[in-house]
């Protein structure tokens, strides 16, 4: 018989039993969905370690950061004092200075002009303004790359693309969820924003929940817009950092007892973490949420394999008597098993790209509401997806065929016999 | 042209072994038009099955004109079903999907042969049983008769030596059965041999021989 007749007969029989091959394609696809969006998951958890491992390794893991606390605040000289303490650091022994880090949160001021914005951030003291406090502007950096520290993190590509559009990128506390939508444009007078990433409730900026910028009014994280350095010209509010790291002969601990004298001296409050045992404890949880998750995937990769060997086994014996005919038509048992193979390998790769569209879909969506992560795809990911489902298609299809080669064609002729 | 020395067929089911057939010894000449008889249990269908290589013998051989067939490996079995034997069954086995045509062309799609081949060959054994102008039809718009005229140009169209019929006529009543036997008189007269399994014995008076089975053996 050739090949191509075997091709068509295959085909043929898809259309003719178009209900069974459809509920053969939904169960399997249904295990496909939850595989893929599971393997999405973890890869995405591995790129955020991948991500702020490469940070600080960069900083020979020493790094450490003093986040402006909110107690300080209240005393409005703070801003006379922070470039004076931020040299003095500089000079510290055994102490050098990595940069300081300036969020700018998103002109409130332009934004606020929505009333339902207003409602959740209230109004906000222009107290950290770089127009008023010009020489902070020397250490401005990318705030960006520090967020995927703390595991939340963007797509840089997006982000790039937003900054050449015109646009500024923003990402959003999560308290806007129900208010602005993932590449919402958020129109005012003088600017367009788009968001391209929310703030989860329980980020942390380094131990900071918040920032007051006066008694009556603190700012919580997840009610505020962060825009990047390229930005902050236009912006009027910040929440600043100073990153340090001790040198190499000098341990973190007799490091930070130094800046702490310092920060006195200047009768500034600081809270300094060090941002190696962040990490470290993110490493653990990640670590332990890898290895969960990489359980969950292999059971459901065995699930999937099983439900898509035993669907394709069920539909043969559905069609056993058009089998035997085939046989009893002169079809030996290997090219009705080539027919079976072809068979399996039309629906197992229907399933396996209708589950890897909707997977992702999924995950798009789902990871704004979970982490505030953006989706992660890279060839990586779609290598390691595509050899998954080259080994499904193959054993969802061999399986059926020895099914057959084992049996005599009177067993598949029982009815006619 | 067939032969079948000492050919034993058991069956073994949760520990206990059927003998259905018990050294069954018969030949079969070129062209024969035979009808095997028997009650039912007695091997007529195991017999069909062995001779049909649609199973394979317990002990015993079977011989193809000089080909040991029970000694051929499981592909070469395969291929030898293929290219020597056809099958005509009680409840037809034809393919609801497919037309008339359409039914009629798969030993010969199975064959591998061309698509103008095909179409001549079809239609030649479509009109050798009568039915021609039905070749569009599905089967479940037809006659339980034209049905099986349409099973026997199956046969006819795949042209193999040996042609075995499992009660042709039992789905039939005893006018349309009349009417296929003398289709299947017309195959055998054409050369080919046609071995037919029967409990009717009007059907087997039609053949030329009549062999009969009880309890696995030829008596």
């Amino acid at each position: 018989m050739k090949n191509r007749d075997i091709a068509v007969f295959s085909i043929d029989s898809l259309f003719t039993r178009k209900w069974t091959s459809a509920a053969v394609i939904a169960i399997s696809t249904i295990t496909m969905v939850i595989l893929y969006y599971m393997l999405l998951m973890f890869f995405s958890e591995t790129f955020s370690y991948d991500r702020a491992n490469k940070l600080i390794k960069a900083d020979k893991g020493r790094l450490a950061n003093i986040t402006v606390g909110s107690t300080m605040l209240y005393d409005e000289t703070y801003y006379d004092r922070i470039p004076e303490f931020i040299d003095e650091l500089d000079s510290l022994e055994g102490i050098e200075l990595s940069g300081a880090h300036f969020t700018t949160f998103a002109v409130i001021n332009e934004l606020s002009q929505n009333e339902e914005y207003k409602k959740i951030n209230g109004n906000v003291s222009d107290k950290l303004n770089l127009k008023k406090n010009p020489e902070l502007s020397k250490f401005l950096v990318t705030d960006f790359d520090l967020l995927s520290i703390l595991g939340i993190s963007y797509d840089q590509k997006l982000y790039e693309e937003v900054l050449k559009s015109g646009r500024v990128p923003v990402l959003v506390g999560s308290a806007y969820k129900d208010i602005v939508k993932l590449h919402e444009t958020l129109t005012t007078p003088k600017t367009d924003f788009e968001v391209i990433g929310f703030l989860d409730n329980s980020d942390r900026w380094f131990g900071a929940e918040s920032i007051s910028f006066d008694s009556e009014n603190v700012m919580e994280l997840d009610c505020v817009f962060m825009v990047p350095r390229e930005y902050y010209p236009k912006s009027n509010d910040f929440l600043h950092s100073i990153f340090w790291y001790a040198d190499e002969k000098t341990e973190f601990e007799a490091a930070e007892e130094r800046v702490d004298k310092l920060a006195m001296k200047h009768n500034i409050v600081l809270n300094s973490v060090c941002v190696k045992n962040i990490f470290d404890e993110v490493y653990i949880s990640m670590k332990e949420t890898l290895t969960a998750m990489a359980g969950a995937i292999i059971s459901v990769i065995i699930v999937t394999l099983f439900s898509c060997i035993s669907s394709n086994i069920v539909s043969i014996l559905f069609r056993k008597s058009e089998l035997g005919i085939y046989q009893a038509c002169g079809v030996t048992e290997n090219e009705l098993g080539k027919m079976i193979l072809f068979e399996s390998i039309i629906k197992t790769t229907a399933s396996l790209l209708l589950g890897f569209y909707i997977g992702i879909k999924l995950f798009e969506e789902s990871q704004y509401i979970i982490k505030g992560h953006m989706a992660l795809i890279n060839l990586k990911i779609f290598a390691v997806m595509a050899s998954l489902g080259i080994v499904i298609i193959l054993a969802s299809a061999l399986f059926p065929m020895r099914y057959i080669k084992k049996r005599k064609p009177k067993d598949f002729l029982e009815e006619y016999l | 042209m067939i032969k079948l020395v000492d050919v034993s067929k058991d069956y073994f089911t949760g520990g206990v072994t059927t003998s259905a057939l018990k050294k069954i010894n018969l030949t079969v000449e070129k062209g024969e038009y035979m009808a095997v008889m028997g009650p039912s249990g007695s091997g007529k269908s195991t017999l069909l099955n062995i001779l049909g290589c649609m199973d394979s013998l317990t002990g015993g051989q079977y011989f193809f004109d000089e080909t040991e067939v029970s000694a051929l490996s499981v592909n070469r079995f395969n291929k030898f079903r293929k290219e020597n034997i056809s099958f005509v069954f009680q409840n037809f086995a034809l393919m609801n999907h497919y037309t008339v045509f359409e039914n009629a062309e798969l030993p010969l799609i199975a064959k591998g042969v061309g698509k103008k081949q095909r179409k001549e060959k079809v239609l030649a054994a479509l009109e050798t049983v009568g039915i021609a102008d039905l070749e569009k039809k599905l089967p479940m718009n037809i006659s339980g008769g034209q049905q099986q005229r349409c099973a026997i140009a199956r046969a006819i169209a795949a042209d193999t030596e040996l042609v075995l019929a499992d009660e042709p006529t039992g789905a039939l009543d005893r006018a349309t059965g009349m009417g296929i036997m003398d289709v299947f008189d017309e195959v055998n007269k054409s050369g080919k041999t046609v071995i037919i399994v029967t409990h009717d014995i009007e059907v087997a008076k039609r053949t030329n021989r009549i062999i009969n089975i009880v309890d696995g053996q030829i008596v």
